[in-house]
């Protein structure tokens, strides 16, 4: 593991070294040395299902695939930094971006650049197939999210609500479309508090307290697993039950039932993705792969790497082809192509890890379903809800 | 009253915890007129090797042991092979060679441990104590008593013993320390080891509240405020004004920031005022150097020539 994490490192940086070979550029950062490196399994799924297309088809539509893994560390400045690399230095002809803050502060320069760029976050701000034509989403939004879990507050008959929210756009910004937008109320809740705390709180007692005061039914979080498993710890300190607690889609990671124990026991999650494991034909595919390549995560973050590198890869394939089977050599053109192919797959088999993905409208799909920890495990604990 | 109290209990405990840290700092201070950023590395390490050694299967007991041990041998090595051959460099540029030693040490963690958050063993017994209305969990009980006693223990020694009084003379004067034979230069090893001890046994009481992660390092920073606020060269006061910043922090969080943003989200477009715990301990070291710049316990002149 502890080479493993070496070999990681001095191949990011050996990646900033060297320059790009393939003429298929695809450049994917997340945060692998970060705040939230634990939901990072994303990154690594659409690098590895590149990589697999490569060992078996030997690329996409023949050409090999660069599958460029980067780190921004969770660190505006550095994302943008990358963000530039990949457009002029790496000629990326698809870009998968990490944080909330980078894509809404890139959002209007992905479109003057015109890269097909897929967003790991869900800010529905984002999600503008007029305004931001090249920009897409796999998957409900952080709102849609919350309005699941505020409805199903509703259906059991609780009242009283409080949010809690990591001090970025990534916490606030949908908090505060939802509490802009009056659903809350609408649905017969109170929002009783909203809690914003840093992202890389080590200790959020106090917090606690101060939730516990307001006696509320549920806790939704709108921050990631590291957060979650502060919030949670800290919750049991202060006597609340995990069940009171719900988290987005990125608090459904098995690492929170493995470092909490008996405290996560009840914790509720947003899940739009297959679990790792699941017996469907992607995972006869991952474990294929994994048989020839070590696994970074085994996660569900990685099942969705896996099933946006499936969507880049048919969006690649299909623009080359529209090429007579060559890539085409003005990378604004095969750019545009790009999207253009994106745009026109609507019923995109992923392996079962989503239902078909249809990104017309951008978003692929909106389907998830809530997850309970139970025994240590996630568990779903109600059908597949269309999230619109 | 039963939130105040919870939030008491809350922020005594980490704020012992934090006393710990700046305890260590203090006491190189004292000794050598460095103030060492590298604090919380060493906090940092210290539950790295804790975790190593409980993972090993080490008594949690001996497992802190063995990393005060540990700690106490990297800060005496730390003072020998980098700090010394700096005796002569302007102060300025041997605090920017500890910043650089928290660097260094974070990038070793990241290699070896990887970035992400690791679970804690159990350190400390498992439930909680609930008595009127208050909820306390055993281990912040026993890590906030841990830290407070060796706090005070660590006092009585600085200054009871003959060690604590030997360091307490090369603090006060070199030239007289060295005129009755104390050997001046191992005084300030065994402060940086005594300082690395006592922050790898923080960072450790720390990683069993809070878990493990390379963000433990941020804990040196909270330090710098603890120390100028208790004075920086009171060891007492650097206990006083830890647990005071422990508390302060807990208050705000707990009581002053849903007030005040009741207040705001009533009468303004106002809705969050932040993470104002963050601000608390420096408005409070902005606070002490305007009004008592010396600190709480500190002497008014402190200066080291």
């Amino acid at each position: 593991m502890r080479l493993r994490h070496a070999a990681a490192i001095l191949a990011l940086t050996l990646a900033g070294a060297l320059p790009a070979r393939a003429q298929v550029s695809v450049c994917i950062w997340g945060t692998i040395t970060g705040p939230d490196a634990l939901v990072n399994g994303m990154s690594y799924g659409i690098r590895d299902y590149l990589e697999s297309l490569n060992q078996t088809k030997g690329g996409i539509a023949g050409q090999k695939v660069n599958a460029l893994l980067l780190d921004g560390r969770y660190k505006l400045d550095e994302e943008l930094k990358i963000y530039r690399r990949c457009v002029d230095q790496e000629n990326a002809v698809f870009i998968s971006g990490w944080s909330t803050g980078s894509v809404k502060a890139l959002s209007d320069q992905i479109t003057q650049d015109g890269v097909p760029f897929i967003t790991q976050s869900y800010a529905s701000e984002v999600l503008d197939p007029k305004k931001f034509p090249y920009i897409f989403m796999a998957g409900p939004t952080y709102e849609q999210q919350m309005i699941i879990a505020l409805r199903d507050l509703a259906a059991k008959g609780g009242k009283r609500v409080v949010i809690m929210h990591a001090d970025n756009e990534y916490g606030r910004g949908p908090v505060n479309v939802i509490r802009q937008s009056g659903v809350v109320n609408q649905l017969g809740l109170q929002l009783v508090d909203t809690v914003e705390f840093r992202y890389d709180a080590q200790d959020l007692t106090a917090q606690m307290l101060r939730v516990k005061s307001r006696k509320p039914d549920m806790v939704y979080i709108q921050a990631s697993t590291p957060q979650a498993i502060v919030i949670l710890r800290d919750a049991a300190k202060a006597g609340l039950a995990g069940k009171l607690f719900i988290g987005n889609l990125y608090t459904i990671s098995p690492t929170i039932p493995e470092q909490l124990g008996e405290a996560a026991e009840g914790f509720r999650a947003i899940q739009a993705y297959q679990f790792y494991g699941t017996d469907i034909p992607a995972m006869k595919q991952i474990e294929a792969f994994g048989a020839k390549a070590p696994i970074e995560k085994k996660d569900m973050y990685y099942m969705k790497g896996w099933m946006e590198g499936i969507a880049i890869a048919a969006a690649v394939e299909g623009a080359i082809k529209q090429n007579g089977g060559k890539v085409p050599a003005d990378i604004k053109q095969f750019r545009e192509a790009v999207r253009q192919q994106m745009e026109a797959q609507t019923k995109l088999d992923d392996g079962g890890i989503t239902p078909p993905l249809d990104f017309s409208n951008h978003q692929g799909f909106v389907q998830a379903r809530i997850a309970e920890v139970n025994g240590g495990k996630y568990v779903p604990v109600g059908d597949w809800i269309d999230a619109r | 009253m039963t939130l105040v109290l919870q939030l008491a209990v809350a922020g005594l405990a980490i704020g012992s915890v934090y006393a710990l840290i700046a305890i260590g700092v203090v006491l190189i201070y004292k000794c050598s007129g460095v103030v060492n950023f590298a604090q919380g590395a060493y906090a940092m390490v210290g539950a790295y090797v804790s975790y190593a050694l409980l993972r090993a299967g080490l008594h949690p007991v001996l497992a802190i042991i063995g990393c005060m041990v540990v700690l106490g041998g990297l800060g005496s090595l730390t003072e020998r092979l980098v700090l010394r051959p700096m005796l002569k460099a302007p102060l300025v540029a041997v605090m920017m060679v500890t910043l650089g030693l928290l660097i260094v040490a974070r990038a070793a963690c990241l290699i070896i441990w990887g970035p992400d958050q690791i679970a804690f063993p159990k350190v400390f017994p498992e439930g909680a104590i609930s008595a009127a209305g208050i909820f306390v969990t055993y281990n912040y009980i026993a890590a906030g008593i841990l830290a407070l006693v060796l706090s005070f223990g660590f006092l009585a020694m600085y200054q009871f013993t003959r060690i604590g009084l030997q360091q307490r003379c090369a603090a006060d004067n070199t030239r007289a320390a060295l005129a009755i034979g104390i050997h001046v230069s191992n005084q300030v090893s065994i402060a940086w080891a005594m300082s690395a001890a006592l922050a790898g046994l923080a960072g450790t009481l720390l990683a069993t509240l809070n878990g493990l992660s390379l963000d433990l390092a941020g804990i040196g920073m909270i330090a710098f405020p603890v120390i100028v606020v208790g004075g920086l060269s009171s060891l007492f006061g650097a206990l006083v004004a830890g647990l005071l910043l422990g508390l302060l922090q807990s208050f705000t969080d707990g009581l002053l920031s849903p007030v005040l943003e009741d207040f705001l989200r009533e009468h303004t477009s106002i809705y969050s005022v932040g993470a104002l715990q963050q601000v608390v301990p420096y408005a409070l070291l902005v606070l002490m150097l305007l009004v008592r710049p010396q600190g709480l316990f500190g002497r008014r002149g402190t200066e080291r020539v």
